[in-house]
């Protein structure tokens, strides 16, 4: 419950803060959820900005800031208040709305798909995403009181949401980040109804909705606390700015939209990509403007520039602390400090890298492979998990028919072009369906205009209607499964321990080393398995040390076992927790030297909870 | 909001045919493999249906 009311109270600041903002800025908005989800975004967009802040000077755990961010939250109520009343007030006057059954039907799947989000979000984390370093990281920066420099590849990134799960994990615990991720998948669905709803008809809007909340992939990724929904959210408002400016040639959108390109940089990598392929669109703007190419070049400029300003902190940081503002990525061509070999290209890699299959067949089969789970960019390994990870079936089967339509509307060919250029840069350097995803949502909307074009005749209406029903039902499916399985524990009918104890491999280990007397005081742990658990009731995470990856891609780096040993004992590591069967599974070689390790006594088997096993490291070589 | 939005030029039926055939194969495709992935790992928690997994894998549907 208390979760619950962070994450809703957050976002509810955080729009009371955009509203303040922009009504500032004077700016003017086509409708109230249109103002509403502006206000949203930038409002929590500028609320991590001022967290980093805090974080950097240190003053995360200092009672002044505290008081002073209660006291600035307090003024912001009333802004708050007017938000819920206006809202309260706008759905009073629409009513139940006098919908037709298919219309009646999208709705629902849309609210039953929020509240199997929901009742999955309430669950303790253990996503491996989450629990290795969206909620590891901003937990350690909170216990410090201060954004620091951590040994762990995945604090050097953008961090803008982690920020924000700091206020949520310090007040509403550790389940508090999924709900306020839940919020950002909700937000990200509004703003492209409201798209949606701009330009099609109200079925078509709601077809465009119900396809995006019912994503497959959305059901694995929205009620976790990871940071993907936050950039589809950034991403599809920096669309509707930038949509607006094209039409109205208004330098304020282009403003609003450099700004959202700016927090989505900040909070995930692939936002550079999002700046790259909407200055491209602007500078075609610019082209196509004849007589006013200077006035549009301005504002383009503007663009890069105000867009980079609001995106740079993390990067600078980064450059900073590692020299490498992009870190971990592109380590090989610039010098970067505080990384492994495998990154700086010094030692081979030893275990398969995830690449989608380049040939030209391939390439062309893409959208129809991450559908329909062909492949999942694994060579020689395709498996039907892609489909559970992909959009979902409605975005193939509907966005690619505006190449046979005509008219084509410019906001439609926009959203598709941004879509081809993500594909065309993104898969294949990181092919996998989540980091297109902000890219694939934009296309919504333009779903619902190919559902309206072909609706003119009652028989494909009706087609279409059956065949949207069925899909929807059966995409479903994954929201229900999550939700059932944690239902209990999401209503208090199962005690957190034991639902923890039930499905993770973690916990019990880790509930062991926590034990008072397991493991002596100032003792290191290297966890070396599939992710590191995040508790925020044990307290263990800074017991169990750094994530899997990182130490999977240090160790190739090492010869011979005492090698490994002398880095181990460098590294401060006085314990070693291995899950063993994920080693023989996925990386035998790692699994080879730990054996010869043990071999010549430098580490001692003591404990072992299911596949876990905890070792000593010896302070001195034996053998 | 009207219902459909009228389009200036509506396609044509031949167009139409061809764009809901593309819509049913691939919502059919979708049903298809997600559903024999959801059988797939059903038999698998179960320790039943090795030959449906034996046949998912030679189609290179299964894991």
């Amino acid at each position: 419950m208390l979760a619950t009311l962070v994450a809703v109270g957050l976002v509810l600041l955080g729009a009371a803060l955009g509203r303040r903002i922009l009504l500032l800025a004077r700016a003017t908005f086509r409708s109230y959820l249109e103002e509403l989800c502006f206000s949203a975004g930038l409002g929590l967009g500028v609320l991590s900005l001022a967290i980093m802040a805090v974080g950097l000077l240190g003053g995360l755990r200092s009672g002044a800031v505290w008081a002073a961010a209660l006291g600035a939250a307090g003024l912001l109520v009333p802004d708050a208040v007017r938000i819920v009343a206006g809202t309260a007030r706008r759905a009073r006057r629409v009513g139940l709305p006098s919908l037709k059954p298919f219309q009646w039907f999208l709705v629902a799947a849309i609210l039953a798909s929020l509240a199997c989000g929901l009742v999955s979000s309430l669950a303790p984390p253990t996503a491996w995403d989450a629990t290795t370093s969206h909620l590891k990281v901003p937990f350690l920066y909170l216990q410090e009181g201060a954004v620091f420099r951590l040994d762990d590849i995945h604090s050097n990134g953008p961090l803008n949401t982690a920020m924000l799960f700091i206020p949520a994990m310090g007040i509403g615990g550790d389940t508090a980040p999924a709900l306020l991720h839940l919020a950002f998948l909700a937000l990200g669905g509004l703003v492209l109804f409201e798209v949606a709803r701009q330009h099609v008809s109200t079925t078509g809007a709601l077809l465009a909705a119900a396809a995006y909340f019912l994503m497959p992939i959305g059901a694995m990724l929205g009620s976790e606390a990871v940071v993907d929904f936050p950039v589809v959210v950034y991403v599809a408002l920096a669309f509707v700015a930038l949509l607006r400016w094209w039409e109205e040639e208004r330098p304020g959108w282009l403003v609003l939209s450099a700004v959202n390109l700016g927090l989505a940089m900040g909070t995930k990598y692939v936002g550079l990509y999002a700046l790259a392929m909407f200055f491209a669109a602007a500078a075609v703007k610019v082209l196509a403007g004849k007589g006013r190419r200077l006035t549009l070049s301005y504002h383009a400029a503007m663009l890069l520039v105000l867009a980079v300003a609001v995106g740079c902190p993390w990067y600078v940081r980064n450059r900073v602390l590692t020299g490498n503002p992009f870190y971990p990525v592109f380590a090989h061509v610039i010098p970067t400090r505080h990384i492994t070999g495998v990154y700086t290209g010094e030692v081979p890699m030893e275990f398969t890298r995830r690449q989608y299959p380049s040939d030209l067949l391939n390439r062309a089969l893409l959208p129809v492979n991450y559908t329909l789970g062909f492949s999942r960019g694994v060579p020689g390994r395709p498996g039907p998990d892609g489909a559970a990870n992909s959009p979902g079936p409605l975005f193939l089967a509907l966005v690619p028919l505006i190449v046979v339509l005509r008219p084509v509307p410019r906001w439609a060919t926009l959203a598709a072009a941004l879509l081809l250029g993500a594909l065309a840069l993104i898969i294949p350097m990181y092919p996998l369906p989540r980091y297109v995803l902000p890219f694939v949502a934009l296309c919504a909307p333009v779903l619902g205009y190919v559902f309206d074009a072909l609706s003119g005749r009652a028989w494909a209406r009706r087609t279409l209607c059956a065949v949207a029903v069925v899909v929807l039902l059966l995409q479903l499916v994954p929201f229900a499964g999550r939700a059932a399985t944690r239902l209990r524990v999401a209503v208090g009918a199962e005690s957190r321990r034991d639902y923890l104890r039930r499905v993770d491999d973690v916990y019990p280990m880790a509930e062991h080393v926590a034990a008072e007397g397991v493991l002596p005081p100032g003792a290191s742990v290297l966890y070396v398995g599939e992710r590191v658990y995040h508790f925020h009731t044990l307290g263990v995470d800074v017991t169990m040390g750094m994530p899997v990856r990182q130490a999977l891609v240090e160790f190739p780096a090492f010869d011979n076992p005492a090698e490994l040993h002398r880095r181990l004992r460098q590294l401060g590591f006085t314990h070693l927790v291995v899950n063993e069967a994920t080693l023989a599974k996925r990386y035998p070689q790692c699994g080879l030297l730990l054996r010869a390790l043990e071999d010549v006594q430098g580490i001692r088997r003591t404990e072992s909870r299911k596949d876990l096993v905890l070792y000593d490291v010896a302070p001195v070589l034996g053998g | 909001m009207d219902e459909p939005r009228p389009l200036k030029s509506a396609p044509g039926a031949a167009r139409t045919v061809l764009c809901v055939l593309w819509i049913s194969a691939v919502a059919g495709a979708y049903c298809v493999t997600y559903s024999s992935s959801l059988v797939q790992q059903a038999g698998r928690a179960a320790g039943r249906f090795p030959l449906l997994g034996r046949i998912l894998e030679l189609l290179h549907l299964g894991s």
